[in-house]
């Protein structure tokens, strides 16, 4: 009897301690996580600021997206081999039946098998055979590939600029998304799918032979007053209106105030840099726009957030609400200025 | 040139006691920071803190309302000034196995005491969004602290039309709280025969109405890894690839919740209307085991592999 008992009482007390030791790792737990969490509320990461500050010193208008960055102008097939094949074998072609030493040359039918919009529409299918995190990368690499594939078709330039964008948004405000890895995949996924979408539905728009003209002959009143007797297409302001009502659906899903104030600003800059290029960048409408977009630029909110990611802490509250509302002021006024924005698939406007 | 300026500094000083002789006040001083200021911080006013847990939502004038509402709060991990808040009728809780429900963003107004329930809804993109934030006028609901001992110490007026323009309370719920989950307990759920019927497998959940073809989300934490909404994307199982496959549009929000208003551990879905930050919310129950099954649970490893 008195063995049952003590047996009973040491298994009890054995039971015990493991609750507390258990309660206890589990309170450390969450108040490391909690740390964490405060940490990344207030501070940025520290290898995302150098990207930051490098983007908020091309947020002017006169900032051009650098599409050299990320168009190489050869073919090359090397990014291939992470697709899990060796590098030996890409580099000699599709092996024979006698191994590598008999590879076929592929390289000629590869550049040309497919053209931008049907490498999209390959690309946006296989995507769905990847998870969610994957997907991200395959898309980014994917993008890459088209990029490489349109080169520098002329018909094409809208094309490439909305794939540049894409990706130059993604490496900025990906990194700055919170604790919230499932939802900031879907969120990535989503608009890489879009931007895809988007891309492919831009192909043929000359919006560069628009800039062309626009450059060389900018004095002709009457080019500028009719642009439309002289190109068609997209005009540079109506991509610039279209791009911004997407960046700014993408910019209201729940996230980090980071993410959302550096998406916002690249919004002004992107849309400020495509008015600037229109033809009528001197009619109303398009230079008062331009001029909102200036002054909310040289604003003390907009140059109080860049100073706080500048120094990595996230942006107030009350300045990323006026942020917010001025370029809802801004994008909202251009049906009436530019007239209504062409519709796209999937896309839609604020 | 020294005595005319002696000359005048005299002169002004006589001007000056002059003028205090005669009961003149100097001019009065501004403090220009604080005019500087004035809209953007809170002046006076209780401040509205709201924890996480459950509130109830009642009628607070007359019995304008048809039915109480529960608010379940959890804080946005990406933002310590934000949350979501879920609200569900009571008959939801008790009886019913439908009902509106609505999710929101909360966060702080502006240089005011109150807070800002800001309706979610999934946009056409698949995305979430937050309504306040595509729209100026968005139908939102404000909630506010009032001093003095209240059944309802908060009050919630509708903005912009929202919940019909009424004043309602809320206070904190006094029964045993209910704790929002993200994985349940339970694996298989029942609707009750109105409905099909629900497998989980976390991240797979699973409908299943009877036919062939059933229907399969998978589902994607909102709220980072202590969060408890879950975002449901559609999905299927491709055997080729061995896995399932998810895509990226979001179609419904899913939520486990025990105790509290319920008696078991429930899964609530919810699937948007056309209304901001309005869901048709479904409660599925875990499947009742038998006593039979109770007793003598399934055995899990087979008779033959444990003589070996």
């Amino acid at each position: 009897m008195k063995k049952i008992i003590a047996l009973t009482t040491k298994t009890i007390f054995s039971t015990l301690t493991l609750m507390m030791t258990s309660n206890l790792a589990l309170a450390q737990n969450r108040n490391a996580s909690r740390s964490n969490e405060n940490q990344s509320e207030e501070r940025l990461a520290p290898e995302t600021l150098g990207n930051i500050l490098d983007a908020l010193t091309n947020q002017k208008l006169e900032a051009s997206p650098d599409s050299s960055k990320f168009v190489s102008p050869t073919l090359n097939l090397n990014h291939l081999g992470s697709q899990g094949l060796s590098g030996s074998v890409i580099k000699d072609g599709i092996p024979g039946v006698h191994g590598e030493g008999n590879s076929m040359i592929v390289d000629d039918v590869v550049a040309r098998a497919y053209n931008s919009v049907q490498m999209i529409e390959l690309i946006l299918e296989e995507r769905k055979t990847y998870a969610m995190g994957p997907r991200v990368l395959y898309m980014e690499n994917g993008i890459r590939g088209v990029l490489k594939i349109s080169d520098k078709r002329s018909d094409e330039e809208a094309l490439r600029e909305t794939l540049n964008r894409g990706l130059d948004i993604m490496s900025l405000v990906l990194p700055i998304t919170g604790a919230t890895p499932e939802a900031s995949a879907q969120w990535a996924s989503n608009f890489y799918r879009t931007v895809l979408t988007l891309a492919a539905g831009l192909q043929n728009n000359d919006r560069q032979k628009i800039l062309r003209i626009n450059r060389s002959e900018n004095d002709n009143n009457e080019l500028v007053e009719n642009p439309e007797r002289y190109v068609s297409g997209l005009t540079s302001a109506k991509y610039g209106q279209v791009y911004a009502n997407l960046l700014y659906s993408f910019s209201t899903t729940p996230g980090t105030r980071a993410a959302k104030a550096v998406l916002l600003m690249r919004l002004l800059g992107y849309l400020g840099h495509d008015l600037n290029e229109d033809l009528a960048r001197r009619s109303d409408g398009v230079a008062r726009t331009i001029t909102d977009i200036y002054r909310l630029q040289n604003d003390p909110v907009y140059l109080n957030i860049v100073q706080a990611l500048r120094r990595g802490f996230s942006p107030s509250s009350s300045e990323l609400a006026t942020l917010r509302s001025r370029t809802y002021s801004i994008i909202s006024k251009l049906p009436e200025r530019l007239g209504k924005a062409p519709k796209f698939a999937g896309l839609t406007s604020p | 040139m020294r005595t005319i300026n002696f000359k005048n500094l005299s002169l002004g000083l006589i001007a000056l006691c002059a003028q205090i002789a005669k009961g003149q006040e100097a001019l009065p001083r501004a403090d220009l920071q604080a005019i500087f200021k004035v809209g953007t911080e809170q002046r006076s006013g209780i401040p509205t803190e709201l924890l996480d847990g459950t509130y109830v939502v009642g009628p607070i004038t007359g019995d304008e309302i048809q039915v109480e509402h529960y608010l379940m709060i959890e804080s946005d991990i990406n933002d310590s000034e934000k949350f979501f808040a879920l609200m569900i009728p009571k008959p939801l809780a008790k009886e019913s196995p439908k009902g509106l429900a609505r999710l929101f963003q909360g966060r702080k107004l502006n240089g005011s005491s109150s807070i800002m329930l800001s309706p979610l809804r999934i946009d056409t993109n698949g995305n979430l969004e937050i309504t306040s934030e595509t729209q100026t006028k968005a139908p939102v609901l404000e909630i506010s602290s009032r001093p003095g001992r209240h059944k309802y110490p908060y009050v919630i007026q509708g903005r912009n039309g929202a919940m019909g323009g009424q004043i309602l309370g809320m206070r904190g719920y006094g029964g045993f709280k209910p704790s929002l989950k993200a994985l349940p307990q339970d694996g298989v759920f029942v609707s009750g025969g109105k409905s099909a019927d629900v497998v989980v497998n976390f991240p797979e959940i699973a409908f299943y109405d009877g036919s062939a073809r059933g229907s399969s989300f998978t589902m994607l934490q909102m709220n980072g890894d202590e969060g408890k909404f879950s975002m449901m994307v559609d999905n299927s199982l491709d055997t080729i690839a061995e896995s399932n496959i998810a895509s990226e549009e979001i179609k419904r929000i899913a939520i486990f919740v025990n105790g509290g208003c319920f008696d078991s551990e429930v899964l609530i879905t919810l699937q948007p209307l056309t209304g901001a930050g309005e869901f048709n919310a479904t409660i599925f129950r875990p499947a009742k085991r038998s006593l039979w099954e109770f007793v003598f649970p399934g055995r899990r490893i087979p008779l033959n592999a444990q003589s070996k």
